[in-house]
């Protein structure tokens, strides 16, 4: 008889075989070796070490939160609670992010590349800004504060502006004969966007409502039974999935997906207990 | 702190509390996107990218999941979904060789070198289901969710891609469909 091949050998790591291969295995010591090597190779994986990000990648990543105005500098506030949100608040937070997304991406989509000089800041423009230089004290390596991509040529300065509304600061070290920033910049609004955007609208102002039709039915304290909101979550669940399918990368809609899954989970155990009591 | 108390400071705008919350979790961000990217560069763009969608959108982040779940899975999917840059895909050979050298990990270094390097090697759509599967430990149904395919096609992926590393981890082993016949 043959050998399994690797793939079946591959197969049989976390899969039952078949009476044919488990006799085979049985029977064949290299088929049985390769298996264990198999196995091993997979244990190994998991077994894995993280390797480190670069030291410097947090400083990279600050620049990039300070340059969105996500860091400020506020006197430390030691002890502030958290406190919880409802479904609806959160449908709506949903339904607001996803609407300015994919707006963004719309408008991403839509935008053409100009040419700009160094040195020069970027005002309020959705901006990229790629490659390597100085920041502060600190070595820059890319910032991403919101839509668009500059790249950057020669030698310069990047420097979040004062203002985060205002974007980079990109400054010319000189030394190519003033540096040149290929950079983007959003269109004039036409009627074709206008007429994309009252579209968006429409379709986030229907999403959002039914989120919040879900969302209330859903809701532990809405009073509905329990197959009434298991129902809700798996509207939801198929709801943000959809969403999930157009934007998969969208935290909000993750994280949304996420609760859901779990609230619906948390409500299965409840039901599982009940049948278990009912016996 | 608890990574919740940390969410809340953050969501202000505390760079400190920013700080601890990436300090906490970098690691697994990073160590993700980067064996889905194959690339440094490209995994550090990505894992910033990650943390930067996450950071921006803790006001909206009900606490439900874990955060290092919702974080894993963001960042996981900005690589699934992430751009891919040509010229750093050209470069990646040299770029992995060097962080190898600068990167060790614990455990066996030298084993933890060949898988790393093996795992490169897999085209690309084996590669994210091997990773996400054997080192992740995500499910063919999470998986097969995130790739937008059946978990079968991921099963049949992840097979071929085990079968190929061994290939790459152990050259001398012959086993094709029309080699030798079972004597043992």
């Amino acid at each position: 008889m043959q050998h399994l091949n690797l793939e079946t050998l591959a197969r049989l790591v976390d899969e039952p075989a078949t009476g044919d291969e488990a006799a085979h295995v049985a029977s064949c010591l290299a088929c049985r070796r390769e298996l264990d090597e198999m196995r091993a190779q997979t244990r190994a994986l998991a077994g894995l070490s993280d390797p480190e990000p670069a030291p410097d990648a947090w400083f990279a990543l600050e620049t990039a939160l300070r340059a969105e105005g996500l860091i400020r500098d506020l006197p430390a506030r030691p002890g502030v609670r958290y406190v919880g949100r409802g479904w609806l608040r959160i449908a709506a937070g949903v339904a607001l992010f996803l609407m300015g997304g994919a707006a963004g991406v719309y408008l991403r989509e839509h935008r053409q590349p100009q040419l700009a000089t160094a040195p020069e800041t970027v005002r309020g423009e959705p901006v990229v800004v790629r490659g390597r230089g100085a920041v502060g004290g600190g070595q820059f390596a890319s910032a991403e504060p919101v839509v668009g991509e500059t790249e950057l040529r020669g030698p310069l300065v990047v420097e979040p502006a004062v203002d985060p509304g205002q974007g980079v600061r990109l400054t010319s070290l000189g030394g190519d004969g003033g540096a040149r920033v290929p950079r983007t910049r959003r269109p004039a609004p036409s009627s074709e966007i206008a007429s994309a955007q009252r579209q968006l609208a429409e379709a986030e102002a229907g999403y959002m409502a039914a989120l919040q039709r879900y969302a209330a039915i859903a809701d532990p304290q809405s009073g509905a039974d329990a197959a009434t909101r298991m129902a809700a979550l798996d509207r939801m669940i198929n709801t943000t999935g959809a969403a999930l399918e157009s934007a998969p990368d969208d935290p909000v809609a993750n994280g949304y997906h996420l609760a859901a899954l779990r609230e619906r989970d948390d409500l299965r155990r409840q039901l599982a207990q009940t049948d278990k009591d009912w016996f | 702190m608890e990574d919740h108390e940390l969410i809340t400071l953050a969501r202000s705008g505390d760079g400190g509390a920013i700080r601890a919350l990436y300090q906490r979790h970098a690691r697994r961000v990073f160590a993700v996107v980067r064996r889905l990217a194959g690339d440094d560069a490209l995994a550090e763009d990505w894992a910033q990218e990650a943390w930067v969608r996450v950071i921006r959108a803790l006001p909206t982040f009900r606490g439900e999941s874990q955060f290092s779940t919702w974080l894993h899975r963001v960042a996981v999917n900005s690589a699934l979904h992430g751009r891919r840059s040509r010229e750093r895909k050209a470069g990646r050979e040299t770029a992995i060789d060097d962080s190898h050298q600068a990167r060790g990990g614990g455990g066996d270094p030298l084993l933890r070198m060949k898988l790393e390097r093996a795992m490169e090697r897999l085209p690309e759509g084996m590669r994210r289901v091997l990773v996400l599967h054997d080192v992740e430990g995500y499910t063919h149904e999470e998986i097969g969710e995130m790739l937008g395919v059946n978990p079968g096609t991921c099963k049949s992926q992840l097979f071929k891609a085990r079968a190929k590393m061994r290939t790459y981890l152990s050259p001398a082993v012959v086993r094709e469909e029309e080699a030798q016949t079972c004597n043992t």
